[in-house]
Formats: C-alpha cells, sequence, structure tokens
C-alpha cells in the first residue's frame, strides 16, 4: 500500500502572541495508505478538527508539512487548489458548509467549482443524493428547512459529489438517527470500496470506530497518544479512560463477565465478536 | 408541568407552496421532576416540538401549557421561558456574547438578576461543565465539544424548573457525555428539575424514567426504557436501535430477558445462560 497522505511534524497554534495562545496540534506525524479506512478519535479538543482542516489546505500549518502523494500541499498555488479537490472534507457542523437556495445547488457547488459539464453535475447530484438517502423531493428543498440530520446529509452528498480521493469527515454521524448511522457508514464503506477512496472519519462513538475503522489514530491535547487496529486501541482501556475516551459498552459487559469469574477475552469490541465469543463458550461447555 | 394538548404544527411557507404539517396532533403530559428522553428518526419533529415547548414556535393547532400557562399567551411569554430553559441543537446557534462567562450569564442578565447572585450561578454552571478555565475565552474559538458545555452551562445558570436539551451530547467525548449526563441526573433527582432530553444515544434514554418516541410527526410509543428497547425489531422499524447489551441477547436468539439492559443486569443474565444445562 502506497502512502496517499503524509503529515510531517505538523504543529498548529491559534492567536499566535495574544493572550489566548493555543497549541492545538503538536508535533504530530503520520502517513495514511492508499485506500485506508482509518478512525480519529480523541477528547474534545484534542485538535482533531484542527488537524483535518490541515488535510485540504484550510488552514496553513503553523510548522510541518502535508504531503499528498508525496508532493507538500503549500509549495505552489496549483498544489493547493488540486488539494482542495483530492481532498474532500466535511465539516463537523454541517450548517458551516450550507449556503445554496436549494439542496441540489448546494450539492452541485463543488462539482461547479470544478469545472465539470452540466450533465455530469446533474449524474453527480443525483447519484450522490441517493448515496445518503435524500429523497428526490428533498433536492428542489432550502437546505436551511431541513432537520439536523437532513442538514447533515447533505453537506456528506455535496462532498461525495466531487469524488475526493481522500474523503474526511468530522464526526458524519452526530446527530444522525441510528438507522442513519448504519446506513450512512455502510454508505461510505460501499463508496470506499467502489472508488478506492481513502476515508479518515472523526468520530467519538468508541462502538462506531471499533466497528469501521482499519486503524484508530487517538489525539489527546494536540499529540498523538496512540495508534493501531482497534484490538491494539481498546486493549489499552485504561489510557484511553484517562484520555476522556472509553471502550464499547460489549467491551465493559465482557468486563463485567470477568469479573464474575467467567472466562472471556479481553478483546471483543464487536456485538458480532461477543455473540460469536459466547456461543463457542456455551458450545465447549455442552459439548464436554 | 409540559401539557402538550393535540398540538399541530406547520411552518410558515411561501404563497405558491403548499403547507406541510410537521407535528400531527401531539398529546404528552409531563409530570413536575420526570425525565422523559424523547427520540425519533431524523425530521421526525422533535426539535419542532421541543421549540414549542418554551414557546419559540407555537402551535397552529392545540395548546402547550408550561406550568399551566399557555405558551400562545404572549405577555406570558417571558414565564414561559423562565420556567423552561433550552439548549439548542446546534450551540452556535446559541452563543451570544464574545466572552464566555458574559454568555453564560447572558439569561440571567435578561432575568434582572442581582450582579452577585449571577456571579454565584455562573461560576456553579460552568464548573458543573467543566468549562471554568475557559470563563475568559471567546466562544467561537472553542471546540465543538467545549462549545456545547458552554450552552449547557448558560441554561444551568437559568436553574428553570424544565429543561430542554436537545441532543446536548452529540459533540462529546465519551467523558464529556458522562459528565453531562450525571449533571442532568443529579439535576433531577436532587433538585428535581423536569428534564426532557432529545437524543439519538439509546445509551441516554435508558437513564430516564420514561422514553417517548416519535415517528413521522406522531407519538408511537411512550414507555418506560426496559419495555420500549426490549422490543428490539419494532425499534429498528422506527428507524432506531437499541443499547449493545439488549443487541447482544438478541442475537444470541436463546430466550434472554431483553429487559435487562444495563451492563450489570445483562452480565447476570449472561452468566445464567452459559450456566444453564452445565451440570448435565
Ligand atoms: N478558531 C480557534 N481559535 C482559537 N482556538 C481554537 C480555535 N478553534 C479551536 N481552538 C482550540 O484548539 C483546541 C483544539 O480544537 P479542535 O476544534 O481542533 O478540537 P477537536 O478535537 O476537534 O474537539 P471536538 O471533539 O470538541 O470537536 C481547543 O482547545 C480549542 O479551544
Ligand atoms: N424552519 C423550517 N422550515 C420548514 N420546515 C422545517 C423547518 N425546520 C424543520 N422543518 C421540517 O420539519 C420536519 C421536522 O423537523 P425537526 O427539525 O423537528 O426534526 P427532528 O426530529 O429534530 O430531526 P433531527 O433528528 O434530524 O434533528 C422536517 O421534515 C424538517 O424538514
Ligand atoms: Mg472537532
Ligand atoms: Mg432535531
Amino acid at each position: 500500500m502506497t502512502d496517499i497522505l503524509t503529515v510531517e511534524h505538523l504543529m498548529h497554534v491559534y492567536g499566535v502572541g495574544t493572550p489566548f495562545e493555543k497549541v492545538a496540534v503538536n508535533d504530530v506525524s503520520f502517513s495514511i495508505g492508499s485506500g485506508e479506512f482509518v478512525g480519529l478519535i480523541g477528547h474534545t479538543g484534542s485538535g482533531k478538527s484542527t488537524l483535518i482542516q490541515h488535510l485540504n489546505g484550510l488552514l496553513k500549518p503553523t510548522s510541518g508539512r502535508i504531503l499528498i502523494h508525496g508532493e507538500d500541499i503549500h509549495a505552489t498555488k496549483e498544489n493547493t487548489r488540486a488539494a482542495r479537490f483530492a481532498v474532500g472534507l466535511v465539516f463537523q457542523y454541517p450548517e458551516h458548509q450550507l449556503f445554496e437556495e436549494t439542496v441540489r445547488a448546494d450539492i452541485a457547488f463543488g462539482p461547479k467549482n470544478m469545472g465539470l459539464g452540466e450533465s455530469e453535475i446533474e449524474r453527480r447530484v443525483i447519484e450522490s443524493a441517493e448515496i445518503v438517502g435524500l429523497k428526490k423531493s428533498d433536492l428542489d428543498r432550502s437546505p436551511f428547512e431541513l432537520s439536523g440530520g437532513q442538514k447533515r446529509r447533505t453537506a456528506l452528498a455535496g462532498v461525495l459529489a466531487m469524488e475526493p480521493e481522500v474523503l474526511v469527515l468530522d464526526e458524519p454521524m452526530a446527530g444522525l438517527d441510528p438507522e442513519g448511522r448504519r446506513a450512512v457508514m455502510g454508505y461510505v464503506k460501499e463508496y470506499h470500496k467502489k472508488h478506492g477512496t481513502t476515508v479518515i472519519f472523526v468520530t467519538h462513538s468508541m462502538e462506531d470506530a471499533a466497528q469501521n475503522a482499519q486503524r484508530l489514530i487517538v489525539m489527546d491535547r494536540g499529540r498523538v497518544l496512540m495508534q493501531g487496529t482497534p484490538e491494539q486501541v481498546f486493549e489499552r482501556a485504561d489510557e484511553l479512560r484517562a484520555s476522556g475516551l472509553d471502550t464499547p459498552q460489549v467491551t465493559d459487559l465482557f468486563s463485567a463477565l470477568r469479573a464474575r469469574g467467567i472466562d472471556v477475552p479481553q478483546s471483543v469490541y464487536t456485538v458480532e465478536q461477543a455473540v460469536r465469543c459466547l456461543r463457542e463458550l456455551k458450545g465447549g461447555k455442552t459439548n464436554a | 408541568m409540559i401539557k402538550a394538548e393535540k398540538v399541530i404544527f406547520e411552518y410558515p411557507v411561501q404563497e405558491n407552496e403548499e403547507a406541510r404539517e410537521v407535528l400531527h396532533g401531539i398529546d404528552l403530559h409531563v409530570k413536575k421532576g420526570e425525565f422523559v428522553a424523547l427520540l425519533g428518526h431524523n425530521g421526525s419533529g422533535k426539535s419542532t416540538f421541543a421549540k414549542l415547548l418554551n414557546g419559540i414556535l407555537v402551535p397552529t393547532g392545540g395548546k402547550v401549557l408550561i406550568d399551566g400557562i399557555p405558551t400562545d399567551d404572549e405577555d406570558r411569554l417571558f414565564d414561559v421561558r423562565k420556567r423552561a430553559g433550552m439548549v439548542f441543537q446546534n450551540p452556535d446557534n446559541q452563543i451570544v456574547a464574545t466572552v464566555v462567562e458574559e454568555d453564560v450569564a447572558f439569561a440571567c442578565e435578561n432575568m434582572g438578576l442581582p450582579s452577585q447572585e449571577i456571579r454565584r450561578r455562573v461560576d456553579n454552571a460552568l464548573e458543573a461543565v467543566g468549562m471554568s478555565e475557559f470563563k475568559l475565552h471567546a466562544p467561537h474559538m472553542l471546540s465543538g465539544g467545549q462549545k456545547q458545555r458552554v450552552a449547557i452551562a448558560g441554561v444551568l445558570a437559568m436553574e428553570p424548573d424544565v429543561i430542554i436539551l436537545d441532543e446536548p451530547t452529540a459533540m462529546l467525548d465519551p467523558k464529556g457525555r458522562q459528565e453531562v449526563m450525571n449533571a442532568i441526573t443529579t439535576l433531577n433527582r436532587e433538585k428535581g428539575m423536569t428534564i426532557v432530553l432529545i437524543t439519538h444515544h439509546m445509551d441516554e434514554a435508558c437513564r430516564a424514567d420514561r422514553v417517548v418516541v416519535m415517528h413521522g410527526g406522531s407519538i408511537v410509543t411512550d414507555d418506560v426504557p426496559a419495555r420500549v428497547f426490549s422490543q428490539v425489531e419494532k425499534m429498528h422499524r422506527l428507524s432506531l436501535g437499541v443499547p449493545q447489551t439488549v443487541e447482544l441477547m438478541y442475537e444470541l436468539n436463546e430466550g434472554l430477558d431483553l429487559t435487562r439492559l444495563s451492563v450489570e443486569d445483562c452480565a447476570a443474565e449472561i452468566e445464567k445462560y452459559l450456566a444453564k444445562g452445565e451440570d448435565k
């Protein structure tokens, strides 16, 4: 797997020289492989949103570099412009990214800026609206009349319509109903498979992180606290808790079972694994 | 404390548009001191209903009464707002001042409280949400979750009888969610505050006395958490989910008691299941 995105010694300081000077991202380095599906977790204020706004050049590093395909995105104007389209970013608050008169125009905004033709834009609008589960009849409504979850779907559709190489989602599922969470994650995964898109998603749900990410990066006070597979990360439950995070509820349930003297493994972090494990345990016993 | 009677609501539309009714006759009574969780799919009308509870919107049909005061009586709107505090879905819509502590003090100032009292309440509220160290910061420079805590502090400082929280934990980390949920539970248990919590997190709803589910602008379920969440298929049909404890027992499909929602109860239930037939 070749690296599509590299973050090198990234620092971001807000309000330099003011009394509120704040180091939001502190010497962060990591690489993302092409086609990887990565979860970014961390306590509130740990620097996740600041970090990811660097990935498409929206924020400029105080120091350090962002490389896409090995090229510094701030080296030339062309590189910076290319980064905007190569990396699609869905903001934490979708309101920040909706400004057109209709949902349709909002979704079409990115593709239009890319200079695509009418029919291609139309195709992408229809396809991405469908992907996120917006109804045809929603397309002509004003985005400001939508409910919170509908706004989020619109913002996501607008970014999908740009068909970026890297999709960066800042809490894409916050505010969605459980069905919407399942659906949107399903769609993003399907999209990821179909287009080979690299995905980075920020979440506060340990369940969603465990269920969906191939690799997790954990931020703590501006730094990378740990990274690894969900197993490797959730194994370090105490450190996660000390950092304001948690483990999925099933993992807690399995701790409770162990506390009752039942011999179940520690590394269970999805319901699916839990069911399999309990079946085996039960099966093993009745056969014995 | 809250009485909604046959509440109908339509958003105003442009001339050539057809009116869309988004609430179709909601009946809901919430007693003083109750803790109600309000669930429902995106667009089911939760936020609209919440805004009707403190007079930001008034019903186009039916009535909403807060502590006996009708919300459509303009002369008494202030009395309604003083009793029913609201935390909005997007904290950005709620931020009014340029310094955190002023923002938190805003509603108290409107209520004309003496400045010493305001000071006390603001400090307590910021403490309760763990944002004391940010009191002199600019709200728009905070992270998403920090803004949400400030918005919650603003309502806590009003010390209202009812707090309506519209997805207050959507942007919080697990510890922050835990803290906010503990703060809400404490207000409810110790101060007898009436709580209406809108949430998409099923585990939070489990902590309420009562779970109300909206679907397409109507109330379709109203019961205690254990009974609501043990109906797994129905919850899925309503676009909702169940806590992982219940999901696990349901997926096992061995007749475990699905009303045993909490981690501890569920562990006991699974222990029983594993022990069954062991001595055969
Ligand atoms: N525009 C800004 N000006 C000054 N400081 C800021 C600004 N935006 C964020 N910060 C500060 O930088 C730090 C990191 O914020 P950031 O928004 O990146 O966190 P986050 O991990 O995304 O948090 P959350 O989970 O709450 O969204 C926080 O302490 C925050 O207060
Ligand atoms: N300002 C508005 N003008 C017109 N229609 C609106 C307005 N706000 C909401 N609606 C519509 O009213 C319906 C109910 O919206 P509401 O915001 O109450 O839903 P909700 O249950 O809070 O959803 P969510 O979980 O997504 O926040 C939706 O169909 C929405 O599109
Ligand atoms: Mg953020
Ligand atoms: Mg809402």
